[in-house]
């Protein structure tokens, strides 16, 4: 059952509760920066799911997904086995003959592009629901007042906080500046909630989580000798300004 | 998402009034201005990330080299050679450079392709590594060009799932924001860059396979 206790008119007001003086911010602003937040959180934790059977074609390892999810995460034969996930990057340098190939059940999918899936092996004859897909649904983007948010109060806060600070981004200055910590709350809550994303290098590299690199550089490091010809030049410059 | 909503999010974040992105009487830009800018960002996003392929098969005859791709044509996503045994290979992206220090004569010594080149030759055109002995099928997933935003009323839909579409506004914004004018804003342009790199990494955590 989805969650409805929180209507898109109660977090504009929460919104407003955020903000002690005269709000800088229409309705309509409110309600656009309320959908950029939930399409954020989707997009970073794929929170709405749905599930889809597929069918699959003899031969065929390449296979559509159905146009209300926007990507899939996670594919499992119909009764029920796991397909473990890959790149097909990485399918090309394990197995370069892998396309075609036919078994059952298939063992490996891999994303070919948000709408399409690869797998390995495939069917050799027309299976109907041979395959079952978990996917993210599109994000629901609210109009009326009395639209509804399928999320827990516990994330409710967090969604309001980034849609304040989304709505800050035409005030900038000081006032923009003051809301970008909701922003930084906003992707641990989603890196906490997604921890696939947490663990992902990508992510971890965006996020400047990853500091290993730039702690123990492999080229230009510094070492003793470049501080002591740094103390040199300061001193240059130095003597240069006493002479000025 | 319309393109005509998403210019109107545009026009309430840069405070000019909201029309689907038909006037901005500040003078600091123009429609034609952001139209550009919200198109170089579908581009960018569909082109760095690979959201949408599309496939095309080419015959190919042996010898042939030189390929015409699609017209439509952005980037290469995949190319699988397909031999008319039905025997298929993935070919790897490679330039002359690199052909000619793996494979001295590719050109002129036909053999099994292992490798495409779309850059050196002409353009919408590739040549493969070595020159093909046999003729086959060329698989390709490529970039299709993505279908341009005019925001002519009622509007279209943009060519992206909706959770990506912040990506493309605050690439637009980013380069509407770097303008050398009156509202340059640097930092405000660099938090748009940022933004958009967010979207493209997690497009490319999703189509990674989150591995």
């Amino acid at each position: 059952m989805p969650y409805s206790s929180t209507t898109l008119a109660d977090l504009k007001v929460v919104m407003v509760q955020r903000w002690d003086q005269v709000v800088f911010w229409t309705d309509e602003e409110a309600r656009l920066a309320l959908n950029e937040a939930l399409r954020e959180w989707n997009l970073l934790t794929g929170r709405w799911r749905t599930r889809a059977l597929l069918n699959v074609s003899a031969g065929n390892h390449e296979i559509d997904l159905p146009a209300s999810m926007t990507y899939g995460m996670r594919i499992t034969t119909a009764a029920g086995q796991p397909l473990q996930p890959t790149s097909l990057l990485e399918l090309d340098l394990a197995l370069p003959q892998w396309r075609g190939q036919t078994a059952s059940p298939p063992l490996i999918w891999a994303p070919i592009s948000l709408t399409r899936v690869a797998v390995w092996p495939t069917y050799a004859v027309d299976t109907p629901n041979g395959l079952v897909a978990d996917g993210v649904l599109r994000t629901p983007v609210l109009v009326n007042d009395a639209d509804t948010v399928n999320l827990g109060d516990e994330i409710i806060d967090v969604i309001a906080d980034m849609a304040l600070h989304v709505a800050a981004f035409k005030e900038a200055g000081p006032r923009w500046r003051a809301t970008r910590p909701y922003f930084d709350t906003f992707l641990q809550a989603a890196a906490d909630e997604n921890g696939l994303l947490k663990q992902n290098q990508a992510y971890r590299r965006w996020a400047g989580l990853d500091r290993r690199r730039d702690l123990q550089p492999t080229k230009d490091a510094p070492n003793q000798m470049q501080g002591v010809a740094t103390q040199f030049s300061r001193h240059t410059a130095d003597a240069q300004t006493e002479t000025e | 998402m319309i393109d005509r909503d998403l210019l109107s999010e545009l026009q309430l974040v840069l405070i000019e009034p909201p029309d689907g992105g038909d006037t901005w009487p500040s003078g600091i830009w123009t429609r034609d201005e952001v139209l550009d800018a919200v198109n170089a960002g579908v581009r960018a996003l569909v082109r760095d990330t690979h959201l949408v392929v599309t496939r095309v098969e080419v015959p190919v005859l042996a010898g042939a080299t030189s390929i015409a791709l699609p017209a439509d044509w952005l980037a290469t996503a995949y190319l699988v050679w397909r031999s008319v045994t039905g025997a298929r290979n993935p070919l790897g992206p490679v330039d002359g450079f690199e052909g000619d220090l793996a494979l001295p004569g590719w050109e002129t010594h036909p053999g099994l392709p292992l490798g495409y080149v779309d850059l050196d030759a002409a353009t919408l055109t590739l040549r493969l590594v070595p020159t093909p002995a046999e003729s086959g099928t060329l698989e390709i997933l490529y970039i299709q060009r993505p279908q341009e935003a005019t925001a002519i009323a009622p509007g279209v839909q943009l060519p992206l799932a909706d959770e990506f579409v912040s990506g493309v506004k605050y690439a637009a914004l980013g380069w509407l924001l770097r303008k050398v004018g009156r509202l340059l804003d640097v930092e405000r342009a660099d938090y748009c860059d940022r933004r958009y790199q967010l979207t493209q990494t997690a497009a490319a955590i999703i189509l990674g396979g989150w591995a």
